[in-house]
């Protein structure tokens, strides 16, 4: 059976209450929800993120429909999660402060692509992880971000020629 | 006027520009070493992060996840009888089976009273007969019509909804196996093409309760 055909049986049973086969659902993609909310958030409140989407999902499996893959739904839905959860988030200072320091702080340092993302302005950041990392859409997250298209590719644009200098400060340091 | 093609190499890389656009920045890039080296290191980092793997954090938050999860369907499971939608929708369950179950349990000893010893009795006549098996022909059209409607909405069922659903249409269809099997042997009976007319309608009537409950909840 191939892993899309498994997916929708345990998607299914998901549906009618299989705890057991949420879990198979979730191990298969902790890592990728746990990237983009590590990336969609820095470090502060990913636990608790990853936990809501999961929740949710399971709420939420009797309107999956099979249209697109478990996987796809999954992301879709986890964005539409971490930003709101990020809303909440954004009352608390040390969100930015933590953001802003991190290049600053610490010129030494081995910069990883994780730490150079987590430099770069917010809107830029989460364009660029939804774009480049995640395989998103312009119109998808200009849609879960609430901005347009058009502003949505500029933000990619800013992004990537953000990290092009920490990518020849990392390759350099490497040599 | 400034140079746009700088800004928008992104969009070059990503194919996001129009064929028009995109013929206009190639000629540029041809002509502008300046972009032809941004564009690479654009490059660059888009493959930079497309190689970059996810990873499973620690510690693992299923626990925590389970728990939660476990206790999101219990307030559903022990719902009260008639409050809120998903009540409503275990009433609706509880009626399309209860409805089928009346049926089936009138339906059985009806039969059961044929099969006994019986006064030979006139033959029906034809027309009744063919009525009856027209009546049949169009209940089972639409039922499976619906049925082919419903297949993409099901999902928005609630479990415990569409489970009640699935067991109430397997009865019926083992039900219309019999009845069929039945008429073969026995074409000219008014009672038994009766019943499986009935059990058409029973099934047409209870996906037609689940499209409207798969309708409320979209």
């Amino acid at each position: 059976m191939s892993r899309e055909a498994s997916e929708q049986l345990d998607a299914d049973r998901a549906a009618q209450g299989d705890v057991e086969a949420f879990e198979r659902l979730y191990r298969r993609h902790l890592a990728s929800v746990h990237r983009l909310a590590s990336w969609m958030l820095g470090q502060e409140g990913v636990e608790d993120a990853i936990q809501e989407v999961f929740v949710r999902a399971w709420t939420k499996l009797d309107l999956f429909q099979g249209r697109s893959s478990f996987g796809t739904w999954l992301r879709r839905l986890a964005v539409n999660v971490i930003v709101r959860h990020r809303g909440r988030l954004a009352d608390r200072p040390s969100l930015d402060a933590r953001k802003e320091s991190t290049w600053h702080s610490f010129p030494g340092l081995r910069m990883d692509l994780e730490a150079a993302v987590a430099t770069l302005p917010e809107g830029a950041r989460l364009v660029f992880v939804l774009h480049d990392v995640e395989g998103f859409k312009h119109c998808e997250i200009a849609a879960a971000l609430g901005i347009s298209a058009s502003g949505s590719r500029a933000q990619l644009h800013r992004a990537r020629t953000l990290l092009r200098r920490f990518l020849d400060g990392m390759e350099g340091r490497e040599q | 006027m400034r140079d746009p093609w700088p800004d928008r190499l992104s969009d070059y890389l990503d194919g996001e520009l129009s064929p028009h656009e995109e013929s206009r920045c190639r000629r540029h890039l041809d002509s502008c070493p300046d972009c032809r080296r941004d564009l690479s290191e654009l490059q660059r980092v888009k493959r930079w992060a497309a190689r970059h793997k996810p990873r499973t954090p620690a510690p693992d938050p299923w626990p925590e996840i389970r728990r939660r999860i476990i206790e999101a369907r219990r307030p559903f499971e022990a719902a009260p009888p008639v409050v809120g939608r998903a009540s409503r929708r275990l009433h609706h369950a509880s009626w399309l089976g209860a409805a089928a179950g009346i049926f089936l349990i009138v339906a059985v000893a009806l039969l059961w009273r044929w099969q006994q010893p019986k006064v030979p009795v006139a033959p029906p006549p034809q027309a009744r007969s063919a009525a009856l098996a027209e009546e049949a022909r169009m209940w089972g059209q639409a039922a499976a019509e619906l049925e082919r409607e419903l297949e993409s909405r099901k999902r928005l069922l609630d479990p415990a909804t569409r489970a009640d659903l699935e067991k109430s249409l397997t009865v019926l269809d083992d039900f219309a196996s019999e009845l069929r099997r039945r008429i073969e042997e026995d074409p000219d009976n008014k009672l038994l093409r009766e019943f499986l007319a009935r059990s058409l309608h029973m099934r047409l009537i209870a996906l037609r309760q689940a499209g409207r409950l798969s309708m409320n909840t979209s």
